[in-house]
Protein backbone atom coordinates (compact mmCIF):
# COMPACT_ATOMS: atom_id res chain seq x y z
CA UNK A 1 0.00 0.00 0.00
CA UNK A 2 1.38 3.39 -0.94
CA UNK A 3 1.27 5.24 2.34
CA UNK A 4 3.42 8.24 1.54
CA UNK A 5 2.21 10.98 -0.72
CA UNK A 6 4.23 13.49 -2.65
CA UNK A 7 2.94 16.73 -4.13
CA UNK A 8 1.70 15.15 -7.33
CA UNK A 9 -0.14 12.48 -5.37
CA UNK A 10 -1.73 15.13 -3.18
CA UNK A 11 -2.91 17.19 -6.14
CA UNK A 12 -4.19 14.13 -7.98
CA UNK A 13 -5.93 12.91 -4.83
CA UNK A 14 -7.62 16.24 -4.23
CA UNK A 15 -8.66 16.44 -7.87
CA UNK A 16 -10.35 13.09 -7.60
CA UNK A 17 -11.82 14.03 -4.24
CA UNK A 18 -13.45 17.06 -5.84
CA UNK A 19 -14.89 14.83 -8.58
CA UNK A 20 -16.19 12.35 -6.03
CA UNK A 21 -17.83 15.05 -3.93
CA UNK A 22 -19.46 16.58 -6.97
CA UNK A 23 -20.71 13.21 -8.16
CA UNK A 24 -22.27 12.72 -4.74
CA UNK A 25 -23.80 16.21 -4.80
CA UNK A 26 -21.90 17.28 -1.70
CA UNK A 27 -20.94 20.79 -0.61
CA UNK A 28 -17.59 20.97 1.16
CA UNK A 29 -15.20 23.52 2.59
CA UNK A 30 -11.88 21.80 3.22
CA UNK A 31 -9.05 23.46 5.13
CA UNK A 32 -5.62 21.89 5.12
CA UNK A 33 -2.70 22.35 7.50
CA UNK A 34 0.54 20.45 8.07
CA UNK A 35 2.93 18.97 5.56
CA UNK A 36 0.41 18.77 2.74
CA UNK A 37 -0.35 22.49 3.02
CA UNK A 38 3.37 23.29 2.98
CA UNK A 39 4.00 21.12 -0.04
CA UNK A 40 1.02 22.41 -2.00
CA UNK A 41 1.52 26.11 -1.43
CA UNK A 42 4.90 27.04 -0.03
CA UNK A 43 7.92 24.89 -0.87
CA UNK A 44 9.22 21.57 -2.12
CA UNK A 45 9.17 19.02 0.61
CA UNK A 46 9.56 15.32 1.15
CA UNK A 47 6.60 13.05 1.17
CA UNK A 48 3.84 13.33 3.70
CA UNK A 49 1.92 10.48 5.25
CA UNK A 50 -1.47 12.10 5.13
CA UNK A 51 -3.41 15.32 4.67
CA UNK A 52 -4.38 17.05 7.90
CA UNK A 53 -7.77 18.64 7.48
CA UNK A 54 -9.84 20.70 9.87
CA UNK A 55 -13.52 19.90 10.23
CA UNK A 56 -15.31 20.48 6.96
CA UNK A 57 -17.30 23.69 6.93
CA UNK A 58 -19.71 23.95 5.17
CA UNK A 59 -20.55 20.29 4.66
CA UNK A 60 -19.70 17.33 6.83
CA UNK A 61 -16.60 15.34 7.70
CA UNK A 62 -18.37 12.05 7.00
CA UNK A 63 -19.11 12.86 3.37
CA UNK A 64 -15.54 14.01 2.73
CA UNK A 65 -14.08 10.99 4.54
CA UNK A 66 -16.27 8.66 2.48
CA UNK A 67 -15.23 10.33 -0.78
CA UNK A 68 -11.57 10.22 0.32
CA UNK A 69 -11.91 6.51 1.09
CA UNK A 70 -13.14 5.89 -2.46
CA UNK A 71 -10.13 7.74 -3.85
CA UNK A 72 -7.87 5.70 -1.55
CA UNK A 73 -9.36 2.46 -2.74
CA UNK A 74 -8.56 3.30 -6.35
CA UNK A 75 -4.95 4.12 -5.59
CA UNK A 76 -4.34 1.56 -2.86
CA UNK A 77 -3.63 4.40 -0.43
CA UNK A 78 -4.18 4.45 3.27
CA UNK A 79 -7.95 4.98 3.68
CA UNK A 80 -7.15 7.78 6.15
CA UNK A 81 -4.96 9.67 3.71
CA UNK A 82 -7.16 12.71 4.39
CA UNK A 83 -8.18 12.83 8.02
CA UNK A 84 -9.31 15.15 10.78
CA UNK A 85 -6.98 13.98 13.55
CA UNK A 86 -5.26 17.36 13.73
CA UNK A 87 -8.40 18.91 15.18
CA UNK A 88 -8.03 16.67 18.24
CA UNK A 89 -4.46 17.74 18.85
CA UNK A 90 -5.29 21.31 19.81
CA UNK A 91 -2.49 22.47 17.54
CA UNK A 92 -4.43 25.09 15.59
CA UNK A 93 -4.06 28.53 17.14
CA UNK A 94 -7.46 29.73 18.29
CA UNK A 95 -6.94 32.26 21.05
CA UNK A 96 -4.56 34.76 19.53
CA UNK A 97 -3.85 36.09 16.09
CA UNK A 98 -6.44 34.91 13.57
CA UNK A 99 -5.38 32.24 11.11
CA UNK A 100 -5.59 33.40 7.50
CA UNK A 101 -6.49 30.95 4.77
CA UNK A 102 -5.29 30.86 1.22
CA UNK A 103 -7.82 29.52 -1.27
CA UNK A 104 -6.30 27.07 -3.75
CA UNK A 105 -9.56 25.85 -5.26
CA UNK A 106 -12.98 27.40 -5.35
CA UNK A 107 -16.18 26.53 -7.14
CA UNK A 108 -19.85 26.96 -6.28
CA UNK A 109 -19.93 23.86 -4.14
CA UNK A 110 -16.39 23.06 -3.09
CA UNK A 111 -13.59 25.14 -1.61
CA UNK A 112 -10.11 24.02 -0.61
CA UNK A 113 -7.91 26.29 1.45
CA UNK A 114 -4.50 26.00 3.06
CA UNK A 115 -3.40 27.81 6.22
CA UNK A 116 -1.19 30.87 5.89
CA UNK A 117 2.55 30.40 6.17
CA UNK A 118 2.45 32.32 9.43
CA UNK A 119 -0.07 29.94 10.99
CA UNK A 120 1.87 26.95 9.72
CA UNK A 121 5.08 28.29 11.26
CA UNK A 122 3.32 28.83 14.57
CA UNK A 123 2.08 25.22 14.49
CA UNK A 124 5.49 23.87 13.53
CA UNK A 125 7.13 25.83 16.34
CA UNK A 126 4.60 24.31 18.71
CA UNK A 127 5.37 20.77 17.51
CA UNK A 128 9.17 21.31 17.14
CA UNK A 129 9.90 17.61 16.60
CA UNK A 130 13.61 17.32 15.77
CA UNK A 131 14.30 15.90 12.35
CA UNK A 132 10.65 16.00 11.45
CA UNK A 133 9.89 19.72 11.77
CA UNK A 134 13.31 21.37 11.70
CA UNK A 135 13.58 21.85 7.95
CA UNK A 136 10.01 23.14 7.76
CA UNK A 137 10.77 25.65 10.51
CA UNK A 138 13.86 26.82 8.64
CA UNK A 139 11.91 27.38 5.42
CA UNK A 140 9.01 29.08 7.15
CA UNK A 141 11.27 31.39 9.16
CA UNK A 142 12.64 32.55 5.85
CA UNK A 143 9.23 32.95 4.21
CA UNK A 144 7.89 34.85 7.22
CA UNK A 145 11.04 36.99 7.29
CA UNK A 146 11.86 36.27 10.91
CA UNK A 147 15.52 36.95 11.51
CA UNK A 148 16.00 36.88 15.29
CA UNK A 149 14.98 34.67 18.18
CA UNK A 150 13.25 37.65 19.77
CA UNK A 151 11.09 38.10 16.67
CA UNK A 152 10.29 34.39 16.70
CA UNK A 153 9.21 34.52 20.33
CA UNK A 154 6.98 37.56 19.74
CA UNK A 155 5.56 35.93 16.63
CA UNK A 156 4.74 32.73 18.51
CA UNK A 157 3.11 34.50 21.39
CA UNK A 158 0.94 36.39 18.92
CA UNK A 159 -0.68 33.09 17.93
CA UNK A 160 -0.57 31.45 21.34
CA UNK A 161 -1.03 34.25 23.89
CA UNK A 162 0.53 33.47 27.24
CA UNK A 163 2.66 30.65 25.84
CA UNK A 164 6.38 30.95 25.34
CA UNK A 165 8.45 29.00 22.89
CA UNK A 166 9.38 25.57 24.20
CA UNK A 167 13.09 25.41 25.12
CA UNK A 168 13.60 22.82 22.38
CA UNK A 169 12.01 25.17 19.83
CA UNK A 170 14.32 27.91 21.09
CA UNK A 171 17.28 25.62 20.52
CA UNK A 172 16.14 24.79 17.00
CA UNK A 173 15.41 28.39 16.03
CA UNK A 174 18.70 29.58 17.53
CA UNK A 175 20.66 26.93 15.65
CA UNK A 176 18.92 27.78 12.39
CA UNK A 177 19.44 31.53 12.74
CA UNK A 178 23.05 31.04 13.79
CA UNK A 179 23.85 29.90 10.26
CA UNK A 180 23.28 33.43 8.95
CA UNK A 181 20.77 34.85 6.53
CA UNK A 182 18.25 32.28 5.43
CA UNK A 183 17.72 31.56 1.79
CA UNK A 184 14.12 31.76 0.66
CA UNK A 185 12.88 28.42 -0.69
CA UNK A 186 11.82 28.24 -4.30
CA UNK A 187 8.05 28.28 -4.64
CA UNK A 188 6.50 25.00 -5.73
CA UNK A 189 4.80 24.66 -9.08
CA UNK A 190 1.27 25.87 -9.76
CA UNK A 191 -1.70 23.95 -8.46
CA UNK A 192 -4.17 22.91 -11.08
CA UNK A 193 -7.29 20.97 -10.25
CA UNK B 1 -9.46 -16.46 -13.00
CA UNK B 2 -5.83 -17.51 -12.46
CA UNK B 3 -6.01 -19.70 -15.54
CA UNK B 4 -7.37 -16.84 -17.60
CA UNK B 5 -4.62 -14.50 -16.51
CA UNK B 6 -1.88 -17.00 -16.93
CA UNK B 7 -3.06 -17.58 -20.45
CA UNK B 8 -3.17 -13.89 -21.23
CA UNK B 9 0.17 -13.05 -19.75
CA UNK B 10 1.96 -16.03 -21.18
CA UNK B 11 0.76 -14.83 -24.53
CA UNK B 12 1.80 -11.26 -23.86
CA UNK B 13 5.17 -12.34 -22.63
CA UNK B 14 5.73 -14.44 -25.74
CA UNK B 15 4.69 -11.59 -27.98
CA UNK B 16 7.00 -9.12 -26.29
CA UNK B 17 9.90 -11.52 -26.46
CA UNK B 18 9.21 -12.24 -30.10
CA UNK B 19 9.11 -8.57 -30.89
CA UNK B 20 12.31 -7.99 -28.98
CA UNK B 21 14.05 -10.69 -30.93
CA UNK B 22 12.79 -9.12 -34.11
CA UNK B 23 13.86 -5.69 -33.03
CA UNK B 24 17.28 -6.69 -31.82
CA UNK B 25 18.07 -9.67 -33.96
CA UNK B 26 16.77 -8.59 -37.32
CA UNK B 27 14.30 -11.36 -37.99
CA UNK B 28 12.30 -10.32 -40.97
CA UNK B 29 8.89 -10.35 -39.42
CA UNK B 30 6.91 -11.30 -36.41
CA UNK B 31 4.59 -13.81 -37.89
CA UNK B 32 0.98 -14.32 -37.25
CA UNK B 33 0.41 -16.39 -34.17
CA UNK B 34 -2.65 -17.59 -32.34
CA UNK B 35 -5.04 -15.33 -34.19
CA UNK B 36 -2.98 -12.21 -33.48
CA UNK B 37 -2.09 -9.54 -35.97
CA UNK B 38 0.90 -9.85 -38.28
CA UNK B 39 3.55 -7.18 -37.75
CA UNK B 40 6.65 -6.63 -39.79
CA UNK B 41 9.28 -6.11 -37.16
CA UNK B 42 12.08 -5.08 -39.49
CA UNK B 43 10.08 -2.36 -41.20
CA UNK B 44 8.86 -1.10 -37.84
CA UNK B 45 12.44 -0.98 -36.67
CA UNK B 46 13.39 1.18 -39.64
CA UNK B 47 10.35 3.33 -39.04
CA UNK B 48 11.28 3.79 -35.39
CA UNK B 49 14.87 4.66 -36.22
CA UNK B 50 13.80 7.16 -38.88
CA UNK B 51 11.27 8.67 -36.54
CA UNK B 52 13.90 8.98 -33.81
CA UNK B 53 16.39 10.61 -36.17
CA UNK B 54 13.81 13.04 -37.48
CA UNK B 55 12.79 14.14 -34.01
CA UNK B 56 16.19 13.96 -32.38
CA UNK B 57 14.95 11.23 -30.05
CA UNK B 58 16.42 8.03 -28.75
CA UNK B 59 15.24 5.02 -30.78
CA UNK B 60 14.90 2.84 -27.70
CA UNK B 61 12.73 5.50 -26.11
CA UNK B 62 10.41 5.29 -29.08
CA UNK B 63 10.55 1.52 -29.16
CA UNK B 64 9.27 1.21 -25.65
CA UNK B 65 5.81 2.63 -26.23
CA UNK B 66 5.66 0.71 -29.48
CA UNK B 67 6.09 -2.50 -27.56
CA UNK B 68 3.43 -1.48 -25.10
CA UNK B 69 1.13 -0.57 -27.89
CA UNK B 70 1.80 -3.90 -29.48
CA UNK B 71 0.72 -5.65 -26.34
CA UNK B 72 -2.48 -3.66 -26.26
CA UNK B 73 -3.16 -4.39 -29.90
CA UNK B 74 -2.74 -8.08 -29.26
CA UNK B 75 -5.06 -7.97 -26.29
CA UNK B 76 -7.57 -6.23 -28.50
CA UNK B 77 -7.20 -8.91 -31.14
CA UNK B 78 -7.44 -11.75 -28.69
CA UNK B 79 -10.45 -13.56 -27.31
CA UNK B 80 -9.83 -11.81 -24.01
CA UNK B 81 -10.34 -8.27 -25.25
CA UNK B 82 -13.45 -7.78 -23.19
CA UNK B 83 -11.57 -8.60 -20.04
CA UNK B 84 -9.50 -5.46 -20.30
CA UNK B 85 -10.27 -1.79 -19.95
CA UNK B 86 -8.43 1.48 -19.87
CA UNK B 87 -9.20 3.34 -16.73
CA UNK B 88 -8.56 6.34 -14.53
CA UNK B 89 -7.43 9.28 -16.62
CA UNK B 90 -5.32 11.82 -14.79
CA UNK B 91 -3.99 14.91 -16.45
CA UNK B 92 -1.00 16.28 -14.57
CA UNK B 93 -0.92 20.02 -15.04
CA UNK B 94 2.81 20.14 -15.51
CA UNK B 95 2.87 17.76 -18.45
CA UNK B 96 0.89 17.83 -21.60
CA UNK B 97 0.16 14.20 -21.32
CA UNK B 98 -2.56 11.89 -20.35
CA UNK B 99 -1.95 9.18 -17.83
CA UNK B 100 -4.00 6.15 -18.52
CA UNK B 101 -4.33 3.24 -16.23
CA UNK B 102 -5.05 -0.07 -17.78
CA UNK B 103 -6.50 -2.48 -15.33
CA UNK B 104 -6.41 -6.07 -16.33
CA UNK B 105 -9.54 -7.98 -15.52
CA UNK B 106 -10.81 -5.36 -13.17
CA UNK B 107 -13.45 -7.51 -11.59
CA UNK B 108 -10.94 -10.02 -10.33
CA UNK B 109 -8.23 -7.50 -9.59
CA UNK B 110 -8.23 -7.73 -5.80
CA UNK B 111 -7.33 -11.40 -6.01
CA UNK B 112 -4.93 -11.57 -8.88
CA UNK B 113 -1.79 -9.74 -7.81
CA UNK B 114 0.16 -12.94 -7.24
CA UNK B 115 -0.78 -14.29 -10.61
CA UNK B 116 0.17 -11.39 -12.82
CA UNK B 117 3.74 -12.33 -13.48
CA UNK B 118 5.68 -10.83 -16.35
CA UNK B 119 9.09 -11.54 -17.64
CA UNK B 120 10.23 -8.66 -19.76
CA UNK B 121 13.87 -9.50 -19.39
CA UNK B 122 15.97 -6.63 -20.59
CA UNK B 123 13.28 -4.77 -22.44
CA UNK B 124 14.38 -1.48 -21.04
CA UNK B 125 13.87 1.02 -18.30
CA UNK B 126 10.26 1.69 -19.12
CA UNK B 127 9.20 -1.88 -18.76
CA UNK B 128 11.06 -2.16 -15.53
CA UNK B 129 9.04 0.72 -14.24
CA UNK B 130 5.91 -0.77 -15.64
CA UNK B 131 6.72 -4.03 -14.02
CA UNK B 132 7.53 -2.36 -10.75
CA UNK B 133 4.24 -0.56 -10.79
CA UNK B 134 2.44 -3.69 -11.79
CA UNK B 135 3.94 -5.41 -8.79
CA UNK B 136 2.57 -2.68 -6.61
CA UNK B 137 -1.05 -2.71 -7.56
CA UNK B 138 -1.50 -5.01 -10.50
CA UNK B 139 -2.11 -2.30 -13.03
CA UNK B 140 -0.52 -0.57 -15.98
CA UNK B 141 -0.13 3.09 -16.57
CA UNK B 142 0.55 4.39 -20.05
CA UNK B 143 1.06 7.92 -21.14
CA UNK B 144 -0.10 9.56 -24.29
CA UNK B 145 0.62 13.13 -25.19
CA UNK B 146 -2.41 13.69 -27.30
CA UNK B 147 -4.76 10.78 -27.48
CA UNK B 148 -7.69 10.81 -25.17
CA UNK B 149 -9.17 7.49 -24.28
CA UNK B 150 -12.67 7.76 -22.98
CA UNK B 151 -12.95 6.58 -19.46
CA UNK B 152 -14.71 7.35 -16.30
CA UNK B 153 -14.62 6.19 -12.76
CA UNK B 154 -17.85 5.62 -11.01
CA UNK B 155 -18.42 6.99 -7.56
CA UNK B 156 -18.28 3.52 -6.05
CA UNK B 157 -14.75 3.02 -7.30
CA UNK B 158 -15.72 0.85 -10.24
CA UNK B 159 -15.59 1.76 -13.85
CA UNK B 160 -18.30 2.54 -16.31
CA UNK B 161 -18.34 -0.05 -19.08
CA UNK B 162 -19.91 2.47 -21.42
CA UNK B 163 -16.89 4.69 -21.08
CA UNK B 164 -14.21 2.07 -20.84
CA UNK B 165 -12.22 2.32 -24.00
CA UNK B 166 -11.09 -0.65 -26.00
CA UNK B 167 -7.51 -0.76 -27.05
CA UNK B 168 -8.38 -0.13 -30.68
CA UNK B 169 -8.87 3.54 -29.91
CA UNK B 170 -5.42 3.56 -28.52
CA UNK B 171 -3.71 1.83 -31.38
CA UNK B 172 -4.66 4.60 -33.75
CA UNK B 173 -2.26 6.81 -31.88
CA UNK B 174 0.73 4.57 -31.98
CA UNK B 175 3.31 7.30 -32.55
CA UNK B 176 1.74 9.65 -30.12
CA UNK B 177 2.25 7.33 -27.21
CA UNK B 178 5.46 8.99 -26.32
CA UNK B 179 6.78 7.51 -23.18
CA UNK B 180 5.94 5.60 -20.10
CA UNK B 181 5.22 7.92 -17.25
CA UNK B 182 8.60 8.94 -15.92
CA UNK B 183 7.56 8.81 -12.32
CA UNK B 184 6.26 5.28 -12.24
CA UNK B 185 9.29 4.27 -10.29
CA UNK B 186 8.85 6.80 -7.53
CA UNK B 187 7.07 6.24 -4.28
CA UNK B 188 8.68 2.95 -3.76
CA UNK B 189 7.98 3.23 -0.07
CA UNK B 190 4.63 1.93 -1.01
CA UNK B 191 5.91 -0.89 -3.09
CA UNK B 192 6.26 -4.30 -1.57
CA UNK B 193 8.77 -5.34 -4.11
CA UNK B 194 9.57 -8.95 -4.85
CA UNK B 195 13.15 -7.98 -5.60
CA UNK B 196 13.46 -6.46 -2.14
CA UNK B 197 12.20 -9.67 -0.58
CA UNK B 198 14.65 -11.84 -2.47
CA UNK B 199 17.63 -9.63 -1.83
CA UNK B 200 16.84 -9.18 1.86
CA UNK B 201 16.31 -12.94 2.27
CA UNK B 202 19.61 -13.73 0.56
CA UNK B 203 21.54 -11.16 2.58
CA UNK B 204 20.00 -12.35 5.83
CA UNK B 205 21.51 -15.81 5.13
CA UNK B 206 24.79 -14.27 4.00
CA UNK B 207 24.55 -16.01 0.66
CA UNK B 208 26.11 -14.88 -2.59
CA UNK B 209 23.97 -14.82 -5.69
CA UNK B 210 25.80 -17.91 -6.92
CA UNK B 211 25.14 -19.77 -3.69
CA UNK B 212 21.47 -18.91 -3.71
CA UNK B 213 21.20 -19.90 -7.37
CA UNK B 214 22.73 -23.29 -6.57
CA UNK B 215 20.30 -23.86 -3.71
CA UNK B 216 17.32 -22.86 -5.85
CA UNK B 217 18.54 -24.89 -8.82
CA UNK B 218 18.56 -21.78 -10.97
CA UNK B 219 21.34 -19.92 -12.71
CA UNK B 220 22.99 -16.88 -11.17
CA UNK B 221 21.42 -14.70 -13.85
CA UNK B 222 17.96 -15.54 -12.52
CA UNK B 223 18.95 -14.32 -9.08
CA UNK B 224 20.39 -11.15 -10.53
CA UNK B 225 17.34 -10.48 -12.70
CA UNK B 226 14.99 -11.05 -9.78
CA UNK B 227 16.93 -8.74 -7.50
CA UNK B 228 16.89 -6.06 -10.16
CA UNK B 229 13.14 -6.40 -10.60
CA UNK B 230 13.40 -7.92 -14.05
CA UNK B 231 11.92 -11.27 -13.20
CA UNK B 232 9.02 -11.17 -10.81
CA UNK B 233 7.36 -14.41 -11.80
CA UNK B 234 5.85 -16.12 -8.82
CA UNK B 235 7.65 -19.38 -9.52
CA UNK B 236 11.08 -17.75 -9.64
CA UNK B 237 10.52 -15.64 -6.55
CA UNK B 238 9.16 -18.61 -4.66
CA UNK B 239 12.12 -20.80 -5.59
CA UNK B 240 14.64 -18.14 -4.69
CA UNK B 241 13.00 -17.43 -1.36
CA UNK B 242 12.85 -21.16 -0.79
CA UNK B 243 16.57 -21.39 -1.48
CA UNK B 244 17.18 -18.87 1.29
CA UNK B 245 14.87 -20.70 3.65
CA UNK B 246 11.94 -18.36 3.29
CA UNK B 247 8.40 -18.87 2.17
CA UNK B 248 5.74 -16.41 1.05
CA UNK B 249 2.63 -16.10 3.15
CA UNK B 250 -0.17 -13.65 2.85
CA UNK B 251 -1.02 -11.35 5.74
CA UNK B 252 -4.17 -9.31 6.31
CA UNK B 253 -2.48 -5.94 5.83
CA UNK B 254 -1.41 -3.76 2.95
CA UNK B 255 1.15 -1.83 4.99
CA UNK B 256 4.84 -2.05 4.17
CA UNK B 257 7.06 -4.08 6.45
CA UNK B 258 10.47 -3.23 7.87
CA UNK B 259 12.34 -4.87 4.99
CA UNK B 260 10.49 -2.80 2.40
CA UNK B 261 10.92 0.44 4.33
CA UNK B 262 14.61 -0.33 4.85
CA UNK B 263 15.05 -0.56 1.10
CA UNK B 264 13.47 2.88 0.75
CA UNK B 265 15.69 4.31 3.50
CA UNK B 266 18.74 2.88 1.79
CA UNK B 267 17.64 4.47 -1.48
CA UNK B 268 17.15 7.86 0.14
CA UNK B 269 20.45 7.69 2.03
CA UNK B 270 22.22 6.81 -1.19
CA UNK B 271 20.62 9.89 -2.74
CA UNK B 272 21.82 11.95 0.25
CA UNK B 273 18.30 12.76 1.38
CA UNK B 274 18.11 12.12 5.13
CA UNK B 275 14.92 14.12 5.38
CA UNK B 276 13.08 11.60 3.21
CA UNK B 277 14.91 8.72 4.90
CA UNK B 278 13.50 9.89 8.23
CA UNK B 279 10.02 10.18 6.76
CA UNK B 280 10.31 6.58 5.63
CA UNK B 281 11.35 5.55 9.13
CA UNK B 282 8.40 7.48 10.56
CA UNK B 283 6.22 5.70 8.03
CA UNK B 284 7.39 2.34 9.38
CA UNK B 285 6.54 3.59 12.86
CA UNK B 286 3.05 4.57 11.73
CA UNK B 287 2.59 1.23 9.97
CA UNK B 288 3.58 -0.68 13.09
CA UNK B 289 1.39 1.44 15.35
CA UNK B 290 -1.59 1.03 13.03
CA UNK B 291 -1.49 -2.75 13.32
CA UNK B 292 -1.88 -4.89 16.40
CA UNK B 293 -0.98 -8.33 17.62
CA UNK B 294 0.46 -10.81 15.19
CA UNK B 295 0.02 -8.54 12.21
CA UNK B 296 2.25 -5.93 13.82
CA UNK B 297 4.76 -8.67 14.48
CA UNK B 298 4.68 -9.74 10.85
CA UNK B 299 5.65 -6.24 9.74
CA UNK B 300 8.88 -6.63 11.69
CA UNK B 301 9.56 -10.29 11.03
CA UNK B 302 11.75 -10.39 7.91
CA UNK B 303 15.29 -9.13 8.42
CA UNK B 304 15.84 -5.98 6.38
CA UNK B 305 18.87 -5.65 4.22
CA UNK B 306 21.45 -3.19 5.56
CA UNK B 307 20.88 0.45 4.68
CA UNK B 308 24.69 0.74 4.47
CA UNK B 309 24.55 3.10 7.43
CA UNK B 310 24.96 1.51 10.85
CA UNK B 311 23.03 4.27 12.62
CA UNK B 312 19.97 3.72 10.45
CA UNK B 313 20.33 -0.06 10.68
CA UNK B 314 20.28 0.27 14.45
CA UNK B 315 17.36 2.71 14.29
CA UNK B 316 15.30 0.25 12.25
CA UNK B 317 15.93 -2.49 14.80
CA UNK B 318 15.18 -0.12 17.67
CA UNK B 319 11.89 0.96 16.16
CA UNK B 320 10.73 -2.60 15.52
CA UNK B 321 11.82 -3.71 19.00
CA UNK B 322 10.07 -0.70 20.57
CA UNK B 323 6.76 -1.13 18.81
CA UNK B 324 6.62 -4.92 19.02
CA UNK B 325 7.63 -4.76 22.67
CA UNK B 326 4.73 -2.42 23.35
CA UNK B 327 2.37 -5.24 22.51
CA UNK B 328 4.34 -7.90 24.33
CA UNK B 329 5.22 -9.58 21.06
CA UNK B 330 8.32 -11.77 20.71
CA UNK B 331 11.10 -9.97 18.90
CA UNK B 332 12.56 -11.25 15.64
CA UNK B 333 16.20 -12.35 16.09
CA UNK B 334 17.59 -9.76 13.68
CA UNK B 335 16.83 -6.82 15.99
CA UNK B 336 19.31 -8.25 18.48
CA UNK B 337 22.20 -8.89 16.11
CA UNK B 338 25.48 -7.07 16.88
CA UNK B 339 25.21 -5.06 13.66
CA UNK B 340 22.06 -3.46 15.06
CA UNK B 341 23.90 -1.88 18.02
CA UNK B 342 26.30 1.06 17.89
CA UNK B 343 29.51 1.26 19.88
CA UNK B 344 28.90 4.82 20.96
CA UNK B 345 26.03 7.30 20.87
CA UNK B 346 24.96 8.77 17.57
CA UNK B 347 22.03 10.74 16.21
CA UNK B 348 20.34 10.29 12.85
CA UNK B 349 21.89 13.62 11.79
CA UNK B 350 18.90 14.64 9.72
CA UNK B 351 19.32 18.38 10.25
CA UNK B 352 22.27 20.19 11.79
CA UNK B 353 19.88 22.33 13.83
CA UNK B 354 18.37 19.31 15.58
CA UNK B 355 19.16 19.41 19.31
CA UNK B 356 20.57 16.35 21.08
CA UNK B 357 17.94 14.65 23.24
CA UNK B 358 18.42 13.98 26.93
CA UNK B 359 18.37 10.26 27.70
CA UNK B 360 14.95 10.61 29.30
CA UNK B 361 13.48 11.59 25.90
CA UNK B 362 15.01 8.67 24.01
CA UNK B 363 12.94 5.47 23.74
CA UNK B 364 14.67 2.66 25.63
CA UNK B 365 15.23 0.47 22.58
CA UNK B 366 16.92 3.38 20.80
CA UNK B 367 19.07 4.25 23.82
CA UNK B 368 20.07 0.60 24.20
CA UNK B 369 21.37 0.62 20.62
CA UNK B 370 23.11 3.99 20.92
CA UNK B 371 20.73 5.85 18.60
CA UNK B 372 19.76 9.14 20.15
CA UNK B 373 16.41 10.02 18.62
CA UNK B 374 13.65 12.00 20.26
CA UNK B 375 10.60 9.98 21.28
CA UNK B 376 8.15 12.51 19.86
CA UNK B 377 9.78 12.49 16.45
CA UNK B 378 7.70 9.35 16.05
CA UNK B 379 4.48 10.90 17.26
CA UNK B 380 1.85 12.64 15.21
CA UNK B 381 0.89 16.14 16.30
Amino acid sequence: MATTLDREDIIAGLRELIAELRAAGEVAGIRLVGGAALSLRYFERGTTQDLDSLHVQPGGDAAVAAAAARVAQRHDWNPAWLNFEVTKADALPTLGRAVDWDTIFESDDITIQVASKEALLAMKLRANRPGRDTRDIRMLLSLCEIATLHEAEDFYEGFYPGDGLDPRAVAIVSAILATGALEAPAPPGPISF
Amino acid sequence: MPTLFRAIFRRLSREVKRWRQTFQGGASAAQHSGGLAVTNGASRLVHIQNQARANGQNASELARPYMLEGMLARIEASDHADDFALKDGILPHHRSCLVIRVLAGFRQLPHCSGEMAFDYGSTGRGFKRLQAHQNRDSSFILVSRSSYVGMDAKADGGWSPGCAARTSRFTSHIWRVSYICSDLGRGSTGMTNASTLVRAARKSRQLTQEQLAARALLDQGSVSRSERGRDASFETIDRLLGGAGYRLYSAPTRRDDAATIAAEIRRQLTAGDKDRALRALVQLNDNLVAEHGLVRGILGLAEPESTRDRVWDAALAALVAWRLGEEGLPLPPWVGLPGRFLDGQRTLEVDPADPLPPISEVPDEFAKRGVFAWRDTFESV
